[in-house]
């Protein structure tokens, strides 16, 4: 019986540390809705209000949070986080960010990237022109820093609905 | 609104039809494009991160992030006739009505003409049987109107898709006692059919009410929208008759057809007489008479300053009168236009102009 149950502690032991191995930063998407509101003082504002009764129009804010639940430290300059702009969504020009990152874009499904004044498309009329926020395809930031063990940090986008 | 609550409104519709009418549903006939992204669509996210820890690259993806888009009940009711002349004791009038589904999901509407608006000076006359016309081109002239195409505001239903738009011709019957610059109103109104939408506010949700059972947002209170056709009555009359007065061929001059009148000979000059009259009550406005006469040299040709209105000559360029070259059927002509302005006769004086011009027979 001892036995089994140490067999048993050993497989669970070898189970967290093998998913522990695979997952030594966890990626956590989440997305919210921009909600207009008139505040008490009769002034427009602004409020995140969970992503329920979306319709065309509305503007949403996703986030993405990595955190490092490992043992070690990440590479300084190594996380590139990469997300497409989601299904049916317009990116809104201006509008990622995130602490420590460097974010570029990509206008051609992730084959090229740019900052904003670095992406041309070519009009119906043959002539250059600089992307607009339709043409975005792909937002991808840089975290500069090493993650230590046990921090985390964030990145975030807005779009509207078509 | 959801497949499962149409079939639902189309039997209570149908039940009905036993003791009256057989409910019809009738589809769009033009389209503004589609409204957005259709409700019930799943809208996803995924992210991916690449880095590395001591050199050795790791990629990792985050969960998948859902959520389905919700139906916004929104429609347009838009008139397309900034307003409609009518006269006394006329029938069937039409009022031309847009209605376009705004919304990001089928939905079904309901029509209903209100002839009996406040705050005009009178009320169009509704047709009894309550019956508008769905157009089948992008007019409400005859052509486009059908008997077939009846639609029953007591029982029928509309059911457009997102950005699905429909013509609807609204007949109306103009009182006989009406005056002059009498404006009366007639509203239509398109109201959504989805449980709970009339008694919605603007910005209310209906749980599980839209396609495929997501929410639906009303946007409009009531969910419905109306716009106002107008009718203008005028009750002035113009008249315009012409006719040959005087035929001149050189050796008669007399009105043609009788014994001293003139001959249509090479040479001859035609006078032509245009009897203009205003009657009615009312004002006939920028009141322009013209007439449009050969002058090719093959036929006819235009005299000179030959005009007279109403008894003073006029030169060709002289007010009240021009005259201009044109072009009719690749035919060179004289465009006389004589220039009355506004005029304002009163029941039982009509204002009466006359002019005369003349021709030469080539």
């Amino acid at each position: 019986m001892k036995t089994i149950m140490k067999l048993c502690a050993l497989v669970l032991l070898s189970v967290t540390t093998v998913a522990l191995a695979q997952e030594p930063v966890r990626l956590i998407s989440s997305v919210q809705k921009v909600e207009a509101f008139v505040n008490e003082q009769g002034e427009q504002e602004r409020r995140l209000v969970a992503a329920e009764r979306v319709v065309p129009g509305d503007e949403l804010r996703y986030t993405v949070t990595f955190a490092n639940q490992g043992a070690e430290t990440v590479d300084a300059g190594s996380i590139v986080i990469t997300n497409p702009v989601p299904n049916n969504t317009i990116y809104l020009m201006d509008s990622a960010g995130g602490s420590g990152t460097d974010v570029v874009f990509s206008v051609d499904g992730g084959e090229t990237w740019g900052t904003p004044d670095e992406l041309v498309m070519t009009g119906e009329d043959g002539q250059s022109r600089v992307a607009e926020d339709e043409d975005y395809t792909h937002i991808r930031w840089t975290f500069r820093p090493a993650l230590e063990p046990g921090q985390e940090g964030s990145v975030f986008f807005r779009v509207r609905l078509r | 609104m959801s497949r499962f609550k149409r079939f639902g409104l189309v039997l209570i519709a149908a039940s009905l039809g036993s003791i009256g009418a057989q409910a019809a549903t009738f589809s769009e006939t033009g389209s503004v494009g589609p409204q957005g992204t259709q409700a019930g669509v799943t809208i996803s996210n995924q992210a991916r991160a690449n880095f590395s820890i001591n050199g050795n690259p790791i990629v990792e993806l985050s969960n998948v992030e859902e959520f389905l888009v919700d139906e916004r009940i929104q429609v347009d009711v838009t008139v397309q006739a900034a307003a409609v002349t009518v006269r006394p004791g006329d029938e069937n009038r039409i009022q031309p009505f847009l209605i376009t589904n705004l919304g990001n999901g089928q939905e079904l509407f309901s029509l209903t003409v209100v002839p009996n608006v406040s705050g005009d000076d009178f009320n169009p006359i509704f047709a009894a049987n309550q019956l508008v016309y769905r157009a089948a081109g992008s007019s409400c002239t005859q052509g486009d109107i059908q008997a077939s195409q009846q639609f029953d505001t007591g029982n029928d239903q509309l059911d457009l898709a997102p950005g699905g738009t429909i013509l609807i011709c609204v007949p109306a019957d103009i009182p006989g006692s009406v005056d002059d610059g009498d404006e009366g109103f007639l509203d239509l109104q398109a109201q959504s059919l989805t449980a709970g939408a009339a008694a919605a506010g603007a910005g209310d949700v209906l749980a599980g009410a839209g396609d495929g059972g997501v929410d639906a947002v009303v946007i409009q209170a009531g969910g419905r929208d109306t716009d106002r056709g107008v009718y203008v009555v005028s009750a002035v009359e113009v008249e315009v008759v012409k006719s040959i007065i005087e035929v001149a061929d050189g050796f008669r001059t007399g009105a043609p057809n009788t014994p001293n009148g003139g001959r249509f000979i090479p040479g001859a000059i035609v006078t032509y007489r245009l009897d203009v009259t205003v009657s009615g009550s009312g004002t006939a406005t920028n009141l322009l008479i013209i007439d449009e006469i050969r002058d090719d040299g093959e036929e006819i040709r235009f005299v000179a300053n030959s005009t007279i209105v109403n008894g003073i000559a006029r030169d060709d360029n002289e007010a009240p009168v021009s005259v201009t070259d044109t072009m009719v059927g690749g035919i060179a002509h004289k465009r006389i236009t004589v220039n009355f302005g506004n005029t304002t006769p009163s029941p039982g004086n009509p204002v009466d102009h006359v002019i005369t011009f003349q021709v030469e027979v080539q």
